[in-house]
């Protein structure tokens, strides 16, 4: 039997605000695979590439940014499915990866195109979600993956307006397309539980002499990956309580509860269902997993500390065990200090080689809004019973100190496409805001042997790199109008 | 109003028997404590305390070296003169007042630091070559008299044991040992900074305690006090052993402790303004030199029943504390050639003392490198300095069942009392394993009887710390003997018996101990060796071999009257052929009390009593 498939209001709205445009569309779903059904959160169309007229000598390097405002992007669209950059969704898919908290995940591909187009492109659609998978389970080893391998392939026909899914197992090269059943849950959507914790930590790492990891992020990820050990096997409370895994994460009685308090049905936004929250609690174990009695002495070349306090969210779907909330967590623990890694090291040309001494960097911030605001979030017109479809799921972004919200807010909008961007929900403070950061207690820990980089000096580097040099070549193809984002993570 | 205080005479003479010198303020008085008044008194430790600002770091120091629970509930002093020594004898009040004041300075600082309403002070003097002492209690505003209650202390109800690995990455830039000890104070106080985020897991992890003595686990919804920790405890214990309550018969008189675990609440409290920042990275290029070291936290934590879960949090969280100091303290002081020893903790259960004794060594040193640290220990805990006690191989036997290698340990241990009238009883001291036929999948069934008690020997010889030889094989005994040109070449992997005399002789040249010996003519002439062997359990304390026709057996005790001469002996039987299953092991009497009936009337007995060899701490 295939797989079931619920998809929100918002969705079927996204879908026909999409069919007007009578043009090809390819973009990424978002949602939630589980062992009973598949809930789909949001579409989310891919930006047309663009073509940066930007080459690395013209950009000043102290005032990069503001040479990335004036640049005009090009935007450049293929003229067909046929002829789009695989590497495009991709790339597009991991940085909406980024931003979803965990439990959601991009679990498939929709394209909207006329009947010829779609059926000339059925290999490469398959072709890219294996693609996807690929680059989004690269260097992610360490982040527990689910047992499911099924993404999802929807296809929009415009001529007909016809819609088919089907379900292809990217765990398996062989595998074929398998139809699913695809349904709109008409009756006031999905209620998510939203699962909230905030992680201290202070994660080591000590590179060795001759290590492998030539730049900053791998050697990063190596220490995350003792680090992802330790989370594996901590103990998480929900709601200070512990409880077993197989346990429904909502128990029946709060089920009642939320039932009886909310009635039945009835229009606007009181048919929003409410969203349970629950607040988590981690207990890191202190049991070593190599058991060694004698110390173990190594050169190294590089000694390098996250240390700080990040937040962590989580949605899964009522029906939920308390296992699936803990594994959601988990994922997105890990995923939210990766993302942090990777765009610092994105955005500064970190490692010089040869160079001796110390630096501090502050990463990216993470931030919360919500993903579809209850004003019409379709666009299209508003909609009364739909309103606020998805339950009040969010998504993050993480932002330099140095960006501005209005920024974030853009970044947001284009690559999830949404049209409004709500509040955003600062929940972490980062420490350059704190002109004395360097001695406030939650750092005085470090070792005082490294001395610590000047808060000067720190905000200088977080400008001068701005768009970072990564955007080599003579003509660089860069994403929209924030290089960094497009990157190629290659 | 007189301040009633458990002290049992052993503890009381060891302290008497310590090596005190010098007059003033010279120790610590450990113990228990209930409310804020000191219960009992467990134990003393020297240290000269010069500097009362730098107090909490000797208390801590000292309580290192004792099971969380433990507190300081007095302190030691001297008599500054024979006019102070007087007024103690004539039970001057106020020359006593007067002395203590001039010691102590005002008492308020004292009851402060220890957290008490009443602290103990005993005070010690020489009278014809031994310490005489006087106890006394002070409170805010007087010093009462302490009535001693020699009764023995009540044991803790409930002993806990904690492990927890805390692993250490530490990048040094200059090789230099300085800076190599500065990353470690840095280390330590980021690790005591956390501490108070540590949380306690029992039960697998499934439930866990918090410092504020909040209990999670669907199990504990109901627990107050340590009683409930300790019933679940059994509950499980019971389940596990097979549920029959027959079985925890036997073993009610040994209970291993409750196995504990430790995480760091990683969550800071959300209501907390005081929220940490962001991650930040520091990064560090240069040439380092990196030690990845795991602190391999065992904390014993001992808690009376009726203690609520917040105390038991506290006396984990305040052990757990000490230990983290002890261990970086020893990972400072054996910084070598900037190589640093892992830490090894090692708990002690001495005759000397009413509480267990904790200390921490240096992984990958030898004994002879630790003595000056034993050497100071000894004189910390009042401990005679001729013997081994606080050696590697003396540690851990009182927490369990069985021998890393799975023999049973001390199974006389809860067998019924012997069943002579009006008899004094000495048994074996300290730890032995059983060794009896079958075992090491080795067949030595009929002939290996004399082998196996000369293991129990060794064992009792290494279990004390005299060796760290491992007990010898049937193969290692055989070829000891020919080495010694006691046998041919081609004895080695026979099946030839040996007796009371070839026991001795590889004693002597395994393990350098030299044996006494007793021969009757016949088994109806033991019941005249009563004496002799009282003698022996009181001084040597070591596991007798006896041998007689072609049978070999261990006496581990003798029950003897003086009065009527019945005798009763306890015997290790290495006869046996079963699996190491105690029960059976007492109810069958493979380990029990036997009466003369138990001899062979008319062989030939000899006894090998092996000696304590002279040797320093």
């Amino acid at each position: 039997m295939g797989r079931s498939i619920i998809a929100e209001e918002y969705v079927e709205k996204y879908i026909e605000k999409l069919l007007k445009e009578n043009k090809w569309y390819i973009g990424v779903i978002i949602g939630q695979l589980t062992n009973q059904k598949d809930y789909v959160v949001h579409l989310a169309r891919t930006p047309d590439p663009v073509e940066d007229e930007v080459s690395e000598e013209n950009v000043d390097e102290d005032t990069g940014d503001a040479a990335v405002l004036t640049k005009k992007p090009k935007a450049v669209r293929p003229a067909s499915l046929e002829q789009l950059d695989e590497k495009w969704v991709s790339t597009h898919a991991k940085q909406v990866t980024r931003m979803l908290p965990g439990g959601l995940n991009v679990v498939g591909l929709f394209a909207i195109a006329p009947p010829a187009m779609l059926k000339s492109v059925q290999a490469k659609l398959r072709q890219m979600l294996f693609n996807i998978h690929k680059t989004l389970s690269r260097n992610t080893a360490f982040i527990p993956t689910g047992e499911i391998t099924d993404r999802l392939l929807l296809q929009v026909d415009t001529a007909t307006r016809r819609l088919s899914c089907v379900t292809v197992n990217v765990g398996d090269i062989n595998s074929g397309m398998t139809p699913a059943e695809w349904k709109v849950q008409t009756s006031g959507g999905q209620r998510w539980v939203r699962l909230t914790s905030q992680v201290s930590l202070d994660i080591p790492v000590a590179v060795a002499s001759d290590s492998k990891s030539p730049t900053l992020l791998k050697q990063l990820q190596g220490g995350l990956s003792d680090f992802a050990d330790s989370v594996g096997r901590s103990i998480v409370t929900i709601d200070g309580a512990l409880r077993e895994e197989s346990e429904p994460l909502v128990t029946n009685a709060e089920k009642k509860g939320t039932k009886g308090g909310k009635g039945k049905g009835g229009g606007g936004s009181s048919s929003e269902p409410a969203l349970v929250s629950k607040s988590v609690n981690f207990y890191l174990p202190f049991t070593s997993a190599a058991s060694h009695s004698a110390p173990i002495v190594s050169e190294s070349q590089a000694s390098i500390n996250m240390v700080g306090a990040i937040v962590v969210r989580a949605y899964v779907s009522a029906r939920a065990t308390v296992g699936d909330a803990i594994q959601a967590l988990r994922v997105d623990l890990l995923r939210s200090l990766l993302a942090r890694c990777e765009l610092l090291c994105e955005e500064f040309d970190v490692i010089e080689p040869g160079k001796h001494g110390s630096e501090v960097y502050d990463p990216p911030v993470r931030l919360f809004c919500r993903l579809h605001s209850n004003d019409g979030a379709a666009g299209e017109g508003k909609s009364s019973a739909t309103a606020g479809g998805g339950g009040g799921v969010e998504v993050c972004d993480y932002v330099f100190q140095d960006e501005k919200k209005e920024e974030v807010r853009q970044r947001i909008q284009e690559l999830l496409d949404v049209e409004a961007v709500t509040a955003l929900e600062e929940m972490e403070k980062s420490p350059a805001e704190d002109d004395n950061w360097s001695c406030q207690s939650s750092l005085s820990a470090i070792s005082s042997h490294q001395s610590l980089a000047s808060p000067n000096s720190v905000r200088e580097s977080a400008i001068k790199t701005y768009i970072g040099a990564a955007v080599g070549g003579i003509v660089a193809v860069a994403a929209t109008w924030l290089s960094y984002l497009y990157i190629s993570d290659e | 109003m007189a301040t009633t205080v458990a002290i049992s005479a052993n503890v009381l003479k060891t302290i008497t028997e310590g090596q005190w010198s010098g007059t003033g303020l010279k120790g610590f008085l450990v113990g228990d404590v209930v409310g804020k008044l000191p219960r009992a008194v467990t134990a003393a430790w020297q240290s000269n305390l010069i500097d009362t600002n730098e107090l909490r770091e000797d208390v801590d120091q000292c309580l290192a070296h004792f099971p969380g629970g433990q507190q300081v509930v007095g302190v030691v002093v001297i008599p500054s003169n024979a006019k102070s020594i007087k007024s103690i004898q004539d039970k001057d009040q106020a020359g006593i007042d007067r002395e203590l004041e001039e010691v102590l300075g005002a008492f308020d600082i004292w009851l402060d630091q220890f957290g008490l309403t009443e602290v103990l002070c005993l005070c010690l003097w020489q009278e014809s070559e031994k310490f005489q002492s006087a106890l006394f209690a002070i409170s805010e505003d007087e010093i009462n008299n302490v009535e001693i209650t020699c009764d023995s202390k009540t044991k803790p109800n409930i002993r806990i044991r904690l492990k927890a690995d805390i692993p250490l990455t530490i990048s040094t830039e200059a090789n230099t040992e300085e800076q190599l000890k500065a990353v470690l104070d840095q280390e330590q106080v980021k690790l005591q900074n956390q501490s108070g985020n540590f949380v306690f897991g029992f039960f697998n992890n499934s439930v866990l305690l918090h410092q504020s003595g909040a209990i999670v686990g669907s199990a504990a919804e109901t627990w107050s006090s340590c009683k409930d920790v300790y019933k679940h405890f059994l509950e499980e214990e019971g389940s596990v052993a097979g549920g029959s309550s027959k079985k925890k018969g036997v073993s009610t008189s040994f209970q291993v402790p409750i196995a504990a675990s430790m995480f760091r609440l990683a969550t800071p409290d959300f209501s907390s303004t005081s929220s940490q920042y962001a991650p930040i990275i520091r990064h560090q290029t240069g040439t380092l030199k990196t030690t990845v070291v795991n602190l391999p936290l065992d904390v014993l934590v001992d808690v009376e029943e009726s203690m609520p879960l917040k105390g038991l949090s506290g006396a984990l969280a305040s052990a757990v504390f000490c230990q983290i100091g002890a261990q970086f303290e020893c990972l400072k002081v054996y910084t070598q050639k900037q190589e640093l020893h892992t830490p090894e903790v090692f708990h002690f259960q001495l005759p000397y003392l009413d509480t267990p004794v904790t200390v921490v060594y240096p992984f990958g040193t030898s004994e002879e490198e630790l003595e000056p640290e034993r050497q100071i220990l000894h004189r910390h805990l009042c401990l005679p300095t001729s013997l081994p006690v606080l050696r590697r191989g003396c540690a851990n036997h009182f927490l369990q069942r069985t021998a890393p290698a799975g023999y049973l340990l001390n199974t006389h241990v809860g067998l019924p009392d012997p069943p002579i009238k009006s008899a004094r009883t000495c048994l074996v001291q300290g730890f032995y394993s059983y060794h009896h036929y079958m075992q090491d999948r080795f067949n030595d069934d009929k002939w290996g009887c004399a082998y196996r008690s000369l293991q129990t020997i060794c064992s009792w010889f290494k279990y004390q710390g005299y060796t760290s030889r491992d007990v010898p094989t049937h193969r290692d005994i055989q070829q000891a003997l020919c080495d010694i040109g006691d046998k041919d070449p081609k004895f080695v992997g026979s099946r030839q018996w040996i007796g009371s005399f070839e026991v001795s002789f590889v004693l002597d040249h395994l393990l350098q101990v030299t044996s006494k010996f007793i021969n009757v003519a016949s088994g109806a002439e033991l019941s005249t060796v009563g004496q002799q062997l009282m003698d022996h359990f009181s001084t040597q304390g070591t596991p007798i071999m006896i041998g007689g026709g072609v049978l070999a057996h261990t006496i581990l005790g003798v029950s003897y009257s003086e009065l009527s001469g019945d005798i009763a002996f306890l015997i290790l039987d290495p006869h046996y052929t079963g699996g190491e299953d105690l029960r059976v092991i007492q109810e069958k009497g493979w380990c029990g009390w036997k009466d003369m009936n138990f001899w062979n009337q008319s062989a030939h007995y000899n006894l090998c009593l092996p000696q304590r060899p002279n040797t320093s701490v």
